[in-house]
């Protein structure tokens, strides 16, 4: 009884051998898990210069050491490969029943590799692992896939899928699951479909390795009552999520007509209070008592899964202020398994293109049939332009050329989050510092960044507070791994995690400073994967891939509000990089440096870098 | 006249999302609005689009824009 069970299961689809991956006992206070493990795995494991479409490519399942008890929001998976979308490192999270009975079967996580000879899905029931033929499934939704395995297998298996945009290996398709959730915005989604791989389905049933189960239960009972008492929460419960909508168009930083404006003119019928008003349930993940998943009917009848993200992304960003009409494209999303960010920022991107006249086919801004056509398009790779637009932002500006960089909002080739950062240089590095990209997963710096700093300044303290929320959400909740959600939408005191780990894993030594160095570590080895990686590419790594979307430094923010004009400057935001990479102890490359990498333990991390660079 | 903006649950709380007031003298903030539930951690003031807190004086051209803090997702 450590916390863990020691052991992932390990899986090659090119020989169908299924056997254990018992890891070293080090890694649980190195790595923790989650992010941790699967990094380590990929720095480890995986062959400089795969393709991530191809066989050798690893796919991780990742639970950390808290997924699955009874907790606060604890039932949490990280996905990870090298990703396909920008050639880095890429993750996601979801949360799943997949990872509670993954946790009860025996396993703190899976690697997949190999591909195999026709569709199959992985079957774990505790230590009966098989593959079986998924060629009947093979072609449907996530929705309709979901449906048949659990029929098969019962509503409390857990179960991972893909749709057809996995299938069809979209760059941006993710891995859904209990028919809400979604992971892996990097196209991790695409990976599990080159490997034919079309589901994942657990079931367990085995004593859970805690070293002090009352005390977890004691303290996560308390956990879900702070919870529930937070004068914040009714109003959480009545909108999740969704209330950022207006916060955004009022503090000008909404994606509107992809990313030109900040505010958009028809942000009431799509806030937080026209979502309350329609909603017709909610759900959440297991564990989890703030659920965050708002369930409207659509205009074609469907029950759509709405939150924040989706609606930025595919209403304001498109045009469309129409909450029905977002609730299509986010379920249509959702079945064919695409990540409702990116494909918002491409489907931006056509219009903004179309805005500019350099296409035959175009789209007008608010135009849902065009849209709602172009998300088929993409998922089947049906034509010229859907297969272009299956690519993401950052190819389709290398094709189109000329201004095209400027209408591609996206770091290194994931495609940024519903914040539009014209006037907010915090939010823009955290952005082009996050770990796959830009997201805002790692590090959300708005709200302090508007409410006490100078918002509009490159000062140090903000590049401090990208790296604390990066340590934080990006190193501790990416590891453990659980939601952020009740600490930072209802404020559950950090200081419970360390309990937490101290109680599961019998470790008295963590506290919240250790965690935060298991985190740096995290990330200096993603870094140096994205080194070695490009570095196989012929590309030498440099602080340019630390830079957020040219838009925001090219352009300036059109439309209405007080931010109208905002744009960042080049020069300043340099300045603040350099920051960043002082505080972290990266050199001017944005590299890990020797003793960075030494007070790490990842000297030999530094050594192989040496012989790169 | 000082106008007053309400953003996200703080609407819903106080039951208007937009108010003027008329300021005879100069008064804090946390003396027209009040929401006792809520840490004030976690409440933003913006007076004409700077940071200012509950205890920040509004003068009678001002407009006040009340936030709850989030984490953004």
């Amino acid at each position: 009884m450590t916390g863990y069970h020691g052991k992932l299961l390990q899986v090659n689809l090119n020989s169908n051998n299924i056997s254990d991956f018992v890891y070293p006992e080090s890694w649980k206070d190195d790595y923790i898990g989650g992010r941790g493990f699967a990094v380590k795995i990929l720095w480890d494991q995986l062959p400089k210069g795969v393709d991530p479409l191809s066989p050798e490519n690893i796919l991780i399942f990742s639970i950390g050491p808290l997924s699955g008890l009874t907790l606060p929001s604890s039932s949490k998976m990280v996905v990870a490969a090298k990703s396909p979308l920008t050639g880095g490192y890429g993750d996601g999270n979801l949360g799943t029943r997949a990872s509670p009975m993954l946790k009860k079967a025996g396993y703190d996580g899976i690697i997949v590799t190999g591909k195999a000879e026709y569709p199959v899905y992985l079957l774990i029931n505790n230590n009966n692992i098989s593959l079986e033929d998924a060629r009947n499934l093979w072609g449907k939704g996530t929705y309709d896939t979901e449906a048949a395995l659990e029929k098969l297998y019962g509503k409390k298996a857990g179960f991972l899928t893909i749709g057809q945009g996995g299938e069809n290996l979209v760059k941006y398709a993710t891995i859904r699951s209990q028919e809400g959730r979604s992971g892996g915005r990097p196209g991790i989604g695409a990976v599990m479909g080159s490997k034919n791989l079309k589901a994942v389905v657990v079931l367990g049933n085995q004593q859970l390795p805690i070293v002090d189960p009352e005390g977890v239960k004691k303290l996560g009972k308390e956990g879900y009552r702070t919870i529930k008492k937070a004068g914040m929460y009714e109003h959480w419960m009545a909108q999740g999520t969704t209330m950022v909508l207006e916060w955004c168009h009022e503090t000008s930083t909404l994606p509107t007509l992809n990313f030109q404006q900040g505010q958009f003119s028809g942000f009431k019928n799509l806030d937080g209070n026209e979502l309350a008003r329609v909603k017709t349930t909610q759900f959440g993940c297991p564990r989890c008592n703030m659920q965050c998943g708002m369930v409207i009917k659509d205009e074609a009848g469907k029950d759509s899964e709405l939150d924040y993200e989706n609606i930025g992304m595919l209403g304001p960003n498109l045009g469309i202020d129409d909450l029905k009409k977002v609730g299509v494209l986010n379920w249509l999303a959702d079945d064919y398994g695409l990540d409702t960010i990116s494909l918002g920022s491409v489907l931006g991107m056509m219009g903004e293109a179309s805005q500019h006249n350099i296409l035959s086919e175009k789209v007008n801004w608010g135009d849902f049939d065009k849209f709602k056509e172009l998300v088929t398009r993409i998922s089947f790779r049906s034509d010229e332009l859907g297969n272009l637009l299956a690519e993401g932002t950052k190819r389709m500006a290398d094709h189109w050329g000329g201004d095209a960089i400027n209408w591609a909002i996206q770091v290194k080739g994931l495609e940024c989050s519903a914040y539009n950062s014209f006037s907010i240089p915090g939010m823009a590095l955290s952005f082009a510092t996050s770990p796959i990209g830009a997201h805002h997963k790692d590090a959300w710096v708005i709200s302090y960044e508007i409410n006490e700093t100078n918002r509009d300044s490159y000062e140090i303290l903000k590049a401090e507070k990208v790296i604390e929320l990066q340590r934080i959400r990006g190193g501790m909740f990416e590891s453990l791994t659980t939601c952020r959600f009740p600490w930072i939408e209802l404020g559950y005191s950090l200081d419970n995690y360390p309990k937490f780990l101290h109680q599961v894993t019998g470790n008295s030594n963590w506290d919240l400073n250790q965690v935060f160095k298991v985190a740096d570590r995290i990330y200096s080895l993603i870094r140096s994967f994205w080194v070695r990686e490009f570095h196989s590419e012929g590309i030498e790594w440099n602080k340019n891939f630390d830079y957020p979307p040219a838009k925001w430094f090219n352009e300036e923010l059109a439309g209405d509000g007080p931010y109208k004009g905002a744009k960042l400057d080049r020069t300043k935001y340099d300045q603040l990089l350099m920051e960043y990479y002082n505080l972290r102890g990266w050199n001017e490359n944005g590299i890990p440096k020797s003793e960075t990498l030494a007070k790490l333990d990842l000297v030999d991390v530094d050594n192989y870098l040496k012989t790169l660079i | 006249m000082a106008i007053v903006r309400l953003i996200g649950y703080f609407s819903s709380i106080a039951g208007y999302s937009e108010k003027e007031f008329i300021i005879d003298q100069p008064i804090k903030v946390r003396d027209i609005v009040n929401f006792p539930n809520i840490p004030e951690e976690r409440i933003i003031v913006l007076i004409n689009e700077k940071g200012a807190n509950l205890d920040s004086i509004i003068n009678s051209t001002d407009y006040v824009k009340i936030f709850p803090v989030i984490g953004g997702g």
